[in-house]
């Protein structure tokens, strides 16, 4: 077991230095220097040759990039040329609205997913069935700006019940907080719970049809205890997979829905970010997805190996 | 006479919501006044002043707690008070942090925490008189060894203020008292005042900070709660007596404008910053709410490549201002909230002067082409900034250019990319664009068009402009620079670098409970004599 | 919305074994059930498909064609899905929008799986180290999420309809070469590949001859799949303002644009939304139906 823990995470240090070097190495692709960007209107030579020094971007840039690298270790994610604040109090600021986004969109797609998908596996081939499939297809084709904005105008435009947009933190107002979050949650959990759904729904079947259940069945169990003991804890595998994917997917979805509903979370950090070419910045979020990401994939890769023991020894 | 009575009664009839903006604008018409000044004419100028005064007799008021919430647009980056961008400083800056003189509504320069200035004869020494028991918002007196110590920071090539060039005909600032500033210039520079009023914070260089700054406005910054808004209370002691009225107020941000006007449709805030011109109209229904455009200063341009390419001839250019319906674009790209222009002053500036447009004329344009060797027309990229309004006004000309024989293909680029490596690289033959506003001509004409100057991506040069340019620079007799600069735009709309296309209007909206508040045609923002009522 | 990185088809859905008589009735039902969600998608992938093509002929009014002082007309019956902002007709503009989308979406995946694909058959057919290489470059490539990473590439190359295309093909790369490099290393060890080489077959006449045509039926649902979300991926692009420049019409952008007035004209925005949910939605009916068709494992 520690040496299939230790593999892993040798791997995941490998991939992250991986990301690190390529979202260096893209956002310096990216045309467009934040000098002159900054400048705006005010841009004179002087101002320029001034500020390329002050940042350091005369330096070469396997320098900057040893440089960022190194910082980073030590918790460090350089300053925000736009801002001149740290990146990692930027980061720190934002992260809460789009952790609060991920995290209700998440309960949204597990209250809704596994329950509708339980019920349709248990209730397969009937109308209940079809029925939760077909609004689990509907809710995976449909587009989360798009749905964004239905719920704008249903629930703030018609009926004024939700504020149309921005973030209050719970700590001002726990109330405020959840009137803000939950149409994004909503925006971003309605596909989540769609392919939760359809997940749990085929894992139940499979398990279903083992042998054992049918024993349990057989013995005269009542119904609610097989399908919530036997069968969910055995489905819950494949389930936990999805959703462990799922959070990066999450997280990159926050990016849109963000834009929409602007909320003062990540996503539009980085939006921001590239529209200032803001290098440091960009590479601190990017690397913040990333590492989230890759984090979470290790924690799934271990929760898996802790229920299948099988999974080490592959 | 009967003329006039009908004047007063439709103004009357605005003001009280009886009718339309847009109602309002049709009938002046029908009395044959021209749309810049209908509008001035719709601005709630008139009952602003009284309701000032109203609030000024009744001292009571500025006790009571009035707490004022406006929706602003974009958060600014920072708030370091040497580095504050243009849209920054119009929100905030000014209001907490405000500079030795300002730029009045009328566009006029007017005293703010100076008094009073004189210029010496040969205009390199500026005196400046500061207010009397001119106090900081931590308490401490700004005297004018204060005021010398910014303008030292801010001049200083290693102190990292963007200000700093605009300052290099300065040779020395000094404080002989406590109470006068002297600067000593080492040429004749006349836009030196101009450039005081631009972005120019006056801040305790003490308490130097770059989210709570320290200034001697009206309004004190509190917080500044990222992503949210900004916590400001009145500072007790303004050195206007009575003011400001309001004891708080909360500057937040809404970059996003449907919840903007939503907001403000709600109650939720009392000011909006900027109501989008497709929701002008929308909000001019609701009887809580006012909205009363203003002529703005800020233009919107095409700018052509004069160096090479097809538009490097004249008559190509020409061609273009001939093809362009200016009326249809403004109704296109502003909802008819702007002001078709040839010039980038509107009628209210000092430096304003009246010059025939061309008139739209399609065949006029041909023959302009074929003069210039296109008659069979052409074909050729446009780059646009993919920035509200760039795209609008690009997809509104493309019909228009390909109705003689234009065809241009639209490439939408982000303004970061577009800005940087298209536009100040001169990447285009033609491509729609704005700038915002300009105290003094000279800070609006001199990089643009002088030959090789750093806005200048048009390639534009000519002897006689850059003789005029550098003149404007050194006279500084109001009516001598007045004629100089009269000469340059008639220039320019005869050469046409660029065409100008409208002045956006600027559209500010609040509850019809708010006084004592008026637009600023920069779009900046001071909320000093506002207060709620009821 | 951007495809969640597992595969579908790794989480297929198994049938349950057909013991009972009403249990094999039942999955007869659900089969043919399934079939003909299948057949509905297949048509509504032909009438978008017909309506791209055609669109010259089908759409009432040119999609450029502007008219200021008609602008964000509701719905009637010269305009039957009403007017954008610049007066221009809303049915028109969907219509023609769907050529951007099946185009982004058509050529992002087969630039996609002409990439992904192969590279996943060597990665799961040769030695330890290759494969272990291409794997970790697609693991850091899916580490970033798929949007952002289409986001930097776009910022790179600039907004346009065929620079929208390559990033989605970029960034789908990884999920072809995952998805085809389990079935291919499978492939790899049976008999008849040690029979094929014992034979003395090249490496790569065992690869393309005997490997590939055996992760075909993955790879076809695989595809039909990724086409729902390139569709949607490009949606989103262009809604953030990344896809092809004005005034070529697409539905992402044409929703962004009718953001603007939801309170005034909510059509502006609904309509192009129902276009881009019911293309996407004919894809995943259609792939979910291939998959149980030709999924081995439903195959019984």
């Amino acid at each position: 077991m520690t040496r299939y823990i230790a593999s892993r995470l040798i791997s995941a240090a490998g991939v992250i230095v991986l990301v690190s070097i390529l979202v260096f190495a893209i956002i310096r692709l990216i045309p467009g220097d934040p000098v002159s960007l900054l400048l705006g209107e005010n841009l004179t030579d002087e101002a320029r040759t001034h500020l390329i020094e002050k940042w350091g971007l005369d330096q070469p840039v396997v320098v900057q990039y040893l440089r960022w690298a190194a910082g980073m270790i030590s918790g460090d994610f350089g300053t925000s040329l736009s801002t001149q604040e740290s990146v990692s109090s930027l980061l720190l600021d934002r992260l809460p609205a789009t952790f609060s986004l991920a995290i209700f969109a998440l309960i949204i797609g597990v209250v809704i997913g596994i329950p509708a998908g339980m019920i349709a596996a248990y209730r397969a081939n009937t109308m209940v069935d079809g029925i939760a499939m077909v609004s689990a297809l509907v809710g995976l084709c449909i587009p989360s700006f798009w749905l964004a904005l239905m719920l704008i105008l249903l629930f703030s435009i018609k009926l004024h019940w939700l504020p149309v947009s921005g973030y209050v933190s719970p700590f001002t107002s726990v109330t405020e907080w959840f009137t803000h979050i939950l149409m994004p949650s909503i925006a971003l959990g309605a596909g989540l719970a769609a392919s939760i759904s359809r997940m749990t729904r085929s894992a139940m079947l499979d398990v279903l049809n083992q042998d054992y259940i049918r024993t349990a069945r057989a013995k005269g169990l009542s119904e609610r205890v097989t399908l919530v003991t036997h069968t969910l804890k055995n489905a819950l595998l494949p389930i936990i997979t999805v959703i462990g994917l799922q959070l990066g997917f999450l997280l990159g979805g926050a990016v849109v829905v963000e834009e929409v509903f602007a909320v003062p979370g990540v996503g539009r950090l980085l939006i921001y970010g590239i529209g200032n070419r803001d290098y440091p910045l960009i590479q601190g979020v990017v690397m913040i997805f990333a590492i989230s990401f890759i984090v979470i994939n290790l924690v799934v890769d271990l929760l898996y190996s802790i229920l299948d023991p099988r999974i080490r020894f592959q | 006479m009967s003329d006039e009575r009908s004047l007063q009664t439709l103004i009357r009839m605005h003001q009280n919501r009886q009718i339309s903006r847009r109602t309002f604008m049709q009938r002046c018409a029908a009395l044959g006044i021209a749309a810049p000044f209908a509008s001035i004419l719709a601005t709630p100028g008139v009952s602003l002043a009284s309701s000032y005064q109203n609030a000024m007799l009744r001292p009571g008021l500025a006790q009571q707690s009035v707490e004022l919430t406006i929706g602003q647009v974009e958060e600014p980056d920072t708030l370091d008070p040497h580095n504050l961008t243009a849209a920054a400083a119009g929100l905030l800056g000014y209001v907490a942090m405000p500079g030795l003189v300002w730029w009045d509504y009328d566009l006029g320069i007017s005293p703010m925490i100076a008094e009073s200035w004189e210029s010496s004869e040969d205009g390199l020494t500026w005196t400046f008189n500061l207010r009397p028991n001119l106090v900081f918002h931590n308490g401490k007196p700004c005297t004018a060894q204060e005021v010398v110590r910014n303008f030292e920071h801010i001049m200083d090539p290693e102190g990292g203020s963007f200000l700093a060039p605009d300052y290099v005909s300065v040779a020395s600032v000094e404080a002989p008292d406590e109470t006068t500033v002297v600067f000593t210039l080492s040429e004749p520079f006349a836009p030196f005042l101009a450039i005081l009023t631009n972005r120019c914070a006056i801040t305790d260089m003490d308490a130097y900070d770059d989210t709570t700054p320290v200034g001697t406005g009206p309004f004190k910054i509190v917080e500044w709660n990222r992503g949210t808004g900004v916590v400001l209370e009145a500072h007790d002691q303004y050195w206007e007596e009575g003011l400001p009225l309001a004891s708080r107020v909360d500057w937040n941000f809404y970059p996003n404008s449907d919840s903007r006007v939503l907001a403000l449709q709600a109650g939720d805030i009392d000011i909006v910053y900027s109501v989008p011109p497709e929701q002008v109209d929308l909000l001019m229904q609701e009887d809580t709410v006012l909205v009363e455009p203003i002529p703005g200063v800020t233009h919107d341009y095409i700018a052509f490549n004069c160096a090479s390419g097809p538009f490097s001839d004249v008559r190509m250019r020409k061609a273009v201002a001939h093809a362009i319906d200016k009326e249809l674009v403004v109704e296109g790209a502003e909802w008819g909230f702007a002001h078709a222009t040839n010039i980038p002053f509107p009628p209210t500036s000092p430096w304003y002067i009246e010059i025939p447009d061309y008139e739209y004329d399609p065949e006029r344009a041909q023959a302009l082409m074929a003069e210039a060797g296109y008659a069979d027309g052409l074909e050729l990229d446009m780059p646009v900034a993919a920035t509200t309004p760039l795209p609008e006004i690009a997809e509104l000309i493309q019909p228009d250019l390909a109705a003689i024989g234009i065809n241009v293909r639209l490439v939408e680029t982000e303004w970061a990319t577009y800005w940087p490596e298209i536009y100040l690289k001169g990447q285009f033959d033609i491509t729609p664009m704005g700038y915002s506003a300009r105290v003094d001509p000279d800070q609006t004409f001199y990089p643009r068009y002088r030959t090789g100057g750093i806005h200048n991506p048009m390639g534009y040069s000519n002897a006689r402009m850059d003789e005029l340019l550098d003149q404007g620079r050194v006279i500084t007799d109001f009516d001598e620079r007045k004629a100089i600069y009269d000469e340059v735009q008639t220039i320019l709309v005869d050469e046409l670098p660029w065409l100008w296309l409208y002045l956006p209007d600027v559209r500010m909206g609040w509850r019809n409970n708010i006084t004592g508040f008026q637009q600023h045609p920069a779009a900046h923002f001071y909320v000093t004599t506002s207060t709620k009522e009821g | 919305m951007f495809e969640p990185t597992i595969s579908l088809a790794d989480a297929a859905e198994v049938s349950p074994a057909a013991d009972s008589w009403s249990d094999r009735i039942s999955n007869q039902i659900r089969f043919w059930l399934r079939n003909r969600l299948a057949l509905v998608g297949l048509l509504i992938i032909v009438l978008v498909i017909l309506a791209a093509v055609f669109a010259p002929l089908i759409a009432p009014y040119d999609p450029y064609e502007r008219d200021v002082r008609n602008r964000i007309a509701a719905p009637s019956s010269a305009h039957l899905l009403g007017t954008d902002e610049l007066g221009r007709d809303i049915l028109s503009r969907i219509i023609y929008g769907a050529r951007v989308s099946l185009m982004v979406g058509g050529i992002s995946v087969g630039l996609a799986t002409l990439i992904g694909a192969p590279l996943g058959l060597i990665a799961g057919f040769n030695s330890r180290r290759l494969d272990s290489l291409i794997m970790r470059v697609m693991d850091a490539l899916l580490s970033f999420p798929e949007i952002v990473l289409a986001i930097a590439i776009l910022a790179i190359l600039g907004p346009s309809a065929a620079n929208a295309m390559i990033a989605i093909g970029i960034v789908y790369i990884p999920i072809f070469a995952r998805t085809i490099r389990a079935p291919a290393m499978v492939e790899s060890h049976r008999e008849y590949v040690e029979a094929a080489r014992a034979s003395g077959a090249t490496n790569r006449r065992i690869l393309f001859r005997h490997i590939a045509p055996n992760t075909l039926s993955i790879l076809i649902v695989r595809i039909t799949i990724s086409l729902s979300y390139a569709i949607l991926a490009e949606a989103a692009l262009s809604f953030l303002g990344l896809s092809a420049s004005p005034p070529t019409p697409t539905w992402g952008r044409m929703l962004k644009d009718g953001q603007s007035f939801m309170q005034q004209a909510p059509w502006v925005a609904i309509f192009p939304g129902l276009a881009i949910a019911i293309t996407v939605l004919g894809f995943n009916l259609l792939g979910d139906g291939l998959r149980d068709a030709l999924d081995p494992r439903t195959r019984k």
